[in-house]
């Protein structure tokens, strides 16, 4: 089993009006949209609808439409972040290596499919 | 076992004349002692030796628990992982049946206890390992189902484990108490429930017996979320029949709508009990949902058998739903930094 020692920590995050810049602990400070957050939210509903081209570009599309706030952050353990942002999913909890992941543009879920409990 | 304490204390009461030798009840006290340090050695020594270490609980019964962390640690040993499975569950042991070790005995050596071992190399502590007939009750009041926790933690060779899975009788009583203090470096708890809204009100005595104890929550598994059927769809001379639509009435008058692939298979998940309750907990609480085990009844066949259902279907839906539920669990057990520095502005 791999463990992820290299993750640098997350030192500050400071909310913007459509986006927010995390300061990780090794310098590096990114810019990460909110519209990114909620496309890449890992929850079981909208994971299933970046399986396929369709559901995605519509997942896409009604993120557009959404009107931005700036989310409630709060801490979940020691491990992850959540976004409560006044309209589209609140459900998903992104952890630190989500997170990161996003800031360097990569896929958080590896391009594989959600296995929705056993499909 | 010998005991290699001599005791030198001549102020003590009782013992020879001249104070040199002990009494009998010190003796006895002075070896209680002695194992009890031994013990305690051991368990800080587990701390070191098992990297994770993950508690299994859920605030009811009959929600699948022993499946759930049996499955836990099947999936996680078949990634490669060196895993553990402690049946803490001292009146109700059932994970040695769902493991096919039935009937088997502990091997005691020099007064260290060698678990059993189960498919994919899992080593096995249970209580059912040391009753005469499967149908014995064990009636123990609390103090003495503490010791016999203490022991499965002290006093058991585990060696080294990437993973040790504790399996907990329903509740918040004494047995995840004992484990808590007794064990150091806890990962933390995964909650088991079941799909109905009801399963809340129980994952929340859960969630907060671990925030009681400071202790983490990776998450919670809704197990027996839907059933799941399937099929082949065919013309009449038996042709397959593929992107076709195939119509399934489902409890409560729900229809469900499948497209069969290129074989002409269909698979549907019917919710047959309410669906949504361990993500709607997760939801409500702020804890991962690391994912759903779907109702299949071969779980309890294979739970009766004694050949679990990963080792029997190694690519079923039980198989591909747990190995999904240990990826989620992985990713929160990695992500080990505790960011507790972070300002959010």
């Amino acid at each position: 089993m791999s463990e992820n020692n290299d993750l640098p920590q997350l030192n500050r995050l400071e909310r913007k009006d459509e986006s927010m810049l995390l300061t990780w602990s090794n310098k590096l400070e990114f810019e990460l949209s909110y519209r990114t957050i909620l496309y890449w939210c890992p929850c079981a509903k909208c994971s299933p609808l970046r399986d396929y081209e369709d559901t995605a570009s519509e997942l896409k599309t009604e993120i557009g439409k959404i009107s931005l706030n700036k989310p409630k952050v709060s801490k979940v353990g020691r491990y992850a972040l959540k976004f409560e942002f006044s309209e589209g999913c609140n459900s998903g909890i992104f952890t630190f290596e989500r997170l990161y992941r996003l800031c360097n543009e990569e896929n958080p879920d590896d391009g594989k499919p959600y296995v929705h409990g056993a499909w | 076992m010998s005991n290699p304490i001599s005791i030198h204390n001549p102020s003590d009461s009782g013992g020879d004349s001249k104070g040199n030798t002990p009494s009998a009840e010190q003796q006895k006290q002075m070896e209680a002692a002695y194992s009890q340090m031994k013990r305690r050695m051991a368990m800080e020594k587990l701390s070191s030796s098992i990297k994770h270490k993950i508690m299994v609980m859920s605030g009811k019964g009959g929600v699948g628990k022993s499946t759930v962390s049996t499955g836990l640690a099947l999936a996680l040993a078949k990634q490669g992982n060196k895993v553990g499975i402690m049946d803490i569950d001292i009146t109700g042991p059932n994970v040695p049946k769902m493991l096919g070790l039935e009937n088997h005995r502990l091997h005691v050596d020099e007064g260290r206890i060698h678990p059993a071992k189960g498919p994919s190399d899992v080593k096995v502590i249970s209580m059912a390992f040391l009753l005469e007939a499967e149908d014995t009750p064990v009636v123990w009041r609390g103090p003495i189902k503490l010791g016999a926790i203490q022991q499965f933690i002290g006093d058991v060779e585990w060696g080294s484990l990437d993973y040790l899975i504790i399996d907990f009788p329903p509740g918040t009583s004494d047995e995840p108490l004992t484990v808590a203090q007794s064990l150091q470096n806890i990962d933390g708890i995964v909650i088991v429930t079941t799909p109905q809204e009801i399963a809340l009100l129980d994952s929340r005595k859960s969630i907060n017996f671990a925030k009681s104890l400071k202790m983490n929550v990776l998450g919670i598994v809704e197990n027996m979320s839907g059933y799941s059927i399937n099929g082949t769809a065919s013309d009449i001379d038996g042709n397959m029949l593929s992107n076709t639509v195939v119509k399934v009435n489902g409890p409560g008058g729900k229809v469900h709508e499948v497209v069969t692939n290129e074989e002409g298979q269909w698979n549907v998940s019917l919710d047959i009990f309410k669906t949504g309750g361990g993500e709607k907990a997760s939801e409500d609480y702020s804890v991962p949902f690391l994912g759903r085990i779907p109702f299949d009844p071969g779980i309890v066949r294979s739970g009766d058998d004694g050949v679990h259902r990963i080792i029997a279907e190694p690519e079923g839906i039980s198989a591909m739903a747990f190995s999904n539920v240990v990826e989620n669990l992985n990713d929160i057990l990695n992500s080990n930094n505790d960011n507790s520095e972070l300002e959010i502005i």
